[in-house]
């Protein structure tokens, strides 16, 4: 029984291996050819910043998963309102490839999954 | 000889539409998330449901609680009462053991080592499948 899922990444690329299991887990998904989607929660949107490299401080570093997901065209958003209370813009991503929608549309696409998962 | 072949089939049929319940585990056996998602487990057994779990991320310690005390140990032997039953289908992510510096031998019999396309897996299969993520 086929069920969209939404994998919901709420922490940065640093301090633990959340979000390096969060975009580990969206390419199990797509290799099981079910759907999936990927929001960048908060400081989740870390993991598509420029200039952060978390090889210095974590060994596991998630620019390899961020590559693929694009590669094979996951979808990706990022919350407008965390990117202005983080004082950041869309220049400041690796890429334009993230679609920025407000956070009342990333409620209503919560809403709208079957399956939510939160890391 | 037919008789038995109806029946293997017969009960390939009610294996089938029993009511399968999915359980993520992430956290270690020292949350709460964790032990929501064994009682859970517990109950949806003794339901007569089957239940599929995944042991992700800091969870997968609870494989290795016996000789130790506390929560590992007591994790460590729900597991091993709820796998006796027959009716829980328990997969490991061998990565997250291994990233742990733990020993890649299995050290509860019954569970599967294995890898994280069982997520996506356990979603197509089961019927409910909840992330005991918090």
């Amino acid at each position: 029984m086929p069920q969209r899922t939404l994998i919901i990444i709420r922490k940065p690329p640093f301090g633990s291996v959340d979000s390096w299991e969060g975009l580990r887990l969206s390419l199990s998904f797509y290799a099981s050819g079910l759907p999936v989607e990927i929001l960048l929660e908060g400081v989740g949107l870390f993991n598509w910043l420029k200039g952060i490299t978390p090889v210095s401080v974590d060994p596991q570093s998630v620019s390899r998963f961020a590559t693929d997901i694009e590669k094979f065209e996951l979808p990706v958003f990022v919350v407008a309102e965390d990117l202005a209370n983080l004082g950041l813009n869309q220049d400041d991503l690796v890429s334009t490839y993230p679609k920025i929608i407000s956070r009342n549309d990333a409620a209503l696409m919560i809403g709208a999954h079957e399956m939510t998962i939160s890391v | 000889m037919l008789d038995s072949s109806i029946q293997a089939a017969s009960v390939k049929v009610q294996e089938d539409n029993k009511k399968k319940l999915g359980i993520i585990l992430y956290t270690s056996p020292t949350t709460s998330q964790f032990w929501f998602g064994i009682e859970i487990a517990k109950r949806a057994l003794a339901k007569g449901y089957g239940v599929r779990m995944f042991a992700w991320g800091d969870s997968v310690y609870a494989l290795y609680g016996s000789g130790s005390t506390g929560a590992y140990s007591k994790a460590s032997n729900e597991l091993v009462s709820m796998l006796s039953s027959g009716n829980l289908v328990l997969d490991v992510c061998t990565t997250c053991i291994k990233s742990r510096g733990l020993t890649n031998s299995n050290p509860i019999a019954g569970a599967n080592l294995s890898g994280m396309h069982k997520i996506p897996e356990m979603i197509k299969t089961c019927h409910k499948t909840l992330a005991m993520i918090p």
